[in-house]
């Protein structure tokens, strides 16, 4: 005869449990009072596990060589290849430490500068918060985009704009954004047509106020 | 002092969700399915809570209403506890020389993956999606501000996306006081620990055999796109949490199987209801699975059960699309509108969708041999006389990527090619949780 401990058979009205522990199987029967018991009552019997009868296993055994022999190799060649990937993976990983530390990496890539973030932050912690921001860059960079959504994601509340030009049109820009009550421009990779004192520069961005 | 605090916001979400998954499933009593429903349910009653409770309260009284409202199922719990002394966790302590020797390997896998957590930095997608979200909750007293579902500029951003995440990252920066992509990473090994639990006691239910559940959860961190890829589970993409859910729900309904005590099915429900408040895919996820449990509960007569494993779900795709109605969210404009006349322009798009797939799948440095031994694992399990469940499997991880795979042909992106890139494998790394379930299970042991 076969016997083996169900790993967990709890039953409904009461819970019954049975356990393989050192020696045997642990029968656990717990029956609260809701479920019509006078007491709290918790049986516990320890029956030995019995044997496997030698021929009988033999016989079962021999059925499960073969796909027992498929799942060996198919584990090993499973940690193999896993481990050749992860060595591959590995070189992918990226670090970073701060409080902003994962969108600094991109503005490291675009802006040339360490915590890119809090600088645009603190760049503009002074405008007034609803009224809109645009990035102005160069119509063939292709940082642009990453910039749009690198920033906007640290200028909330600002609306947030990209605006990419041509070689001339620096000073039209400027014009628009001051008519249409930008807060400022964040030129990027382009100098400002005029430069002035409370203009701030980030590595390769520079963020000039437009005065109303 | 952040260290702890996002320790503690961690252990006050895990004592809430110990509390409830005892309240509602007093009888399942082993570790690994009190740890993953503490750790599943808290995630999923802490994030709606403050999502509710955020429409009134904000600042430090959200905190406090939501602490209050996580902590005290968990306080009834240990009152019912220390007054009746009979709650007796199933303690799994290995035996023998393979159990401790795959605890040991687990044990050092996890080592290695917690230095890997704290240097990994959070993907584009974890950040500009996901992440975001928190940040600027986390500058409107913890609640996102309407105006951010509406606003034309952050389309980028997904607004319409669900908020299991990103109210999850809001719950770590609450407790800590300010936004900090630093602490965000706190979140993902607790997703990563759920899994192998999930799968250890997956196989080791429908094996017998615990070792088969320690080695199918070893085997975990074989698979390198999820533990070192580009998109790997500490990267902040919700892909992976999806995944753990879905293999919740898969693992649930399974031990129901086994075992058909009815409450299992209404866990099955609940983690299956989750699934569309983590990500949009996530409502494909659900009706797949609960389509194939519903044809299990009905073949077994448990019409009215079946009915009621699927409210859940039902209940959060239908609260999530009046929400973002009642905001005016900008809609997401990835895929085109599904007409007759869309599927048939594009219809040609299918021999390159499938020549993807098959690429994706074939890649033994994304997967290892993950996807070849599926086919093998599901064909073993038939001849071991497990067919329906075999069948039941294929239908859980088949019909999702056959779903994953059409929807390319409605990709509203200039270039499909591009989207396939970017997503299909993410998409396809939802269903592999499974996957190495089934492998697991397949595995030909002596009763």
């Amino acid at each position: 005869m076969l016997l083996s401990c169900g790993l967990h058979s709890p039953k409904e009205g009461g819970a019954a449990e049975i356990r393989e522990v050192r020696g045997g199987c642990d029968f656990l029967w717990d029956c609260p009072p809701s479920k019509g018991c006078q007491t709290f009552l918790r049986v516990s019997l320890r029956a030995p596990k019995m044997k496997t009868e030698p021929n009988l296993r033999h016989k079962s055994d021999r059925g499960h060589i073969l796909p027992r022999l498929l799942a060996a190799i198919m584990v090993a060649a499973f940690v193999v290849c896993g481990v050749r990937g992860l060595r591959v993976a590995r070189s992918r990983r990226t670090e970073g430490s701060g409080t902003l530390n994962s969108s600094d990496r991109y503005l490291l890539e675009a802006l040339h500068v360490n915590q890119g973030g809090e600088k645009v932050m603190a760049s503009i912690s002074d405008l007034p918060p609803l009224e809109p921001l645009a990035i102005i860059a160069p119509d063939d960079n292709i940082y642009g985009p990453l910039l749009l959504d690198v920033i906007g994601s640290v200028t909330w509340p600002h609306p947030i704009y990209l605006v990419q030009v041509g070689n001339g049109d620096v000073r039209k820009t400027l014009d628009v954004l001051r008519n249409d009550h930008f807060a400022a421009g964040l030129f990027y990779d382009l100098a400002p047509p005029v430069l002035n004192p409370a203009d701030r520069r980030i590595g390769l961005l520079t963020v000039v106020p437009i005065s109303k | 002092m952040n260290a702890p605090l996002a320790v503690l916001s961690l252990i006050v979400l895990l004592f809430g969700g110990w509390g409830i998954g005892f309240l509602l499933f007093p009888h399942e009593k082993s570790l690994s399915a009190v740890a993953v429903r503490a750790w599943l349910l808290g995630a999923v009653v802490v994030t709606i809570t403050l999502g509710l409770l955020g429409t009134i309260f904000s600042g430090t009284a959200l905190l406090a209403v939501v602490a209050a409202a996580t902590v005290i199922p968990g306080f009834v719990v240990l009152r019912k506890i220390l007054k009746k002394s009979n709650y007796g966790i199933t303690w799994p302590w290995p035996r023998g020389f393979l159990e401790w020797a795959l605890c040991v390997v687990i044990l050092c896998e996890c080592v290695v993956l917690i230095r890997f957590a704290w240097t990994t930095a959070l993907g584009w997608d974890g950040l500009m999606v996901w992440e975001i979200k928190a940040r600027i909750a986390s500058g409107n007293g913890w609640r996102l501000p309407m105006d951010y579902f509406s606003d034309p500029t952050r389309s980028w951003s997904h607004p319409e996306y669900p908020l299991m995440l990103p109210l999850l990252e809001t719950w770590v920066y609450m407790w800590i006081g300010k936004s900090d992509q630093s602490f965000t990473r706190v979140i993902f090994p607790l997703f990563y620990f759920a899994a192998l639990l999930l799968l250890y006691s997956g196989a080791a239910t429908v094996s017998g055999k615990r070792w088969v559940g320690l080695l199918t959860a070893s085997l975990l961190f074989f698979i390198p796109f999820l533990v070192t890829g580009e998109f790997n589970v500490f990267t902040g993409y919700a892909d992976f949490p999806l995944a753990v859910i879905y293999l919740a729900a898969v693992v649930s309904f399974i031990q129901y199987t086994c075992d058909p005590i009815d409450s299992r099915a209404l866990l099955f429900g609940i983690y299956a209801g989750a699934l569309p408040w983590m990500k949009r895919e996530g409502a494909l996820l659900w009706f797949c699975v609960v389509f194939v449990a519903g044809v299990e509960l009905f073949r077994r007569r448990k019409i009215r059960l079946a009915l009621f494993t699927a409210l859940p779900g039902l209940i959060m795709i239908a609260a999530w699309k009046i929400v973002l109605v009642s905001v005016n969210a900008t809609p997401g404009n990835d895929f085109l509108p599904v007409t007759i006349a869309n599927v048939t322009n594009n219809v040609g798009r299918i021999g390159t969708i499938l020549r993807a797939v098959v690429y994706v799948l074939s890649s033994t440095t994304d997967w290892s041999i993950l996807w070849a031994v599926l086919p093998i694992s599901l064909l073993l399990m038939i001849v071991s006389g497990k067919g329906t469940l075999s069948l039941q499997l294929a239908g859980i991880i088949f019909m999702p990527l056959l779903l994953y795979s059409g929807i390319y042909i409605l990709s509203n992106w200039n270039s499909y090619e591009a989207h396939l890139d970017s997503s299909l494998p993410r998409l396809i790394s939802q269903l592999s949780l499974v996957a190495l379930l089934t492998f697991g299970i397949a595995m030909p042991v002596s009763r």
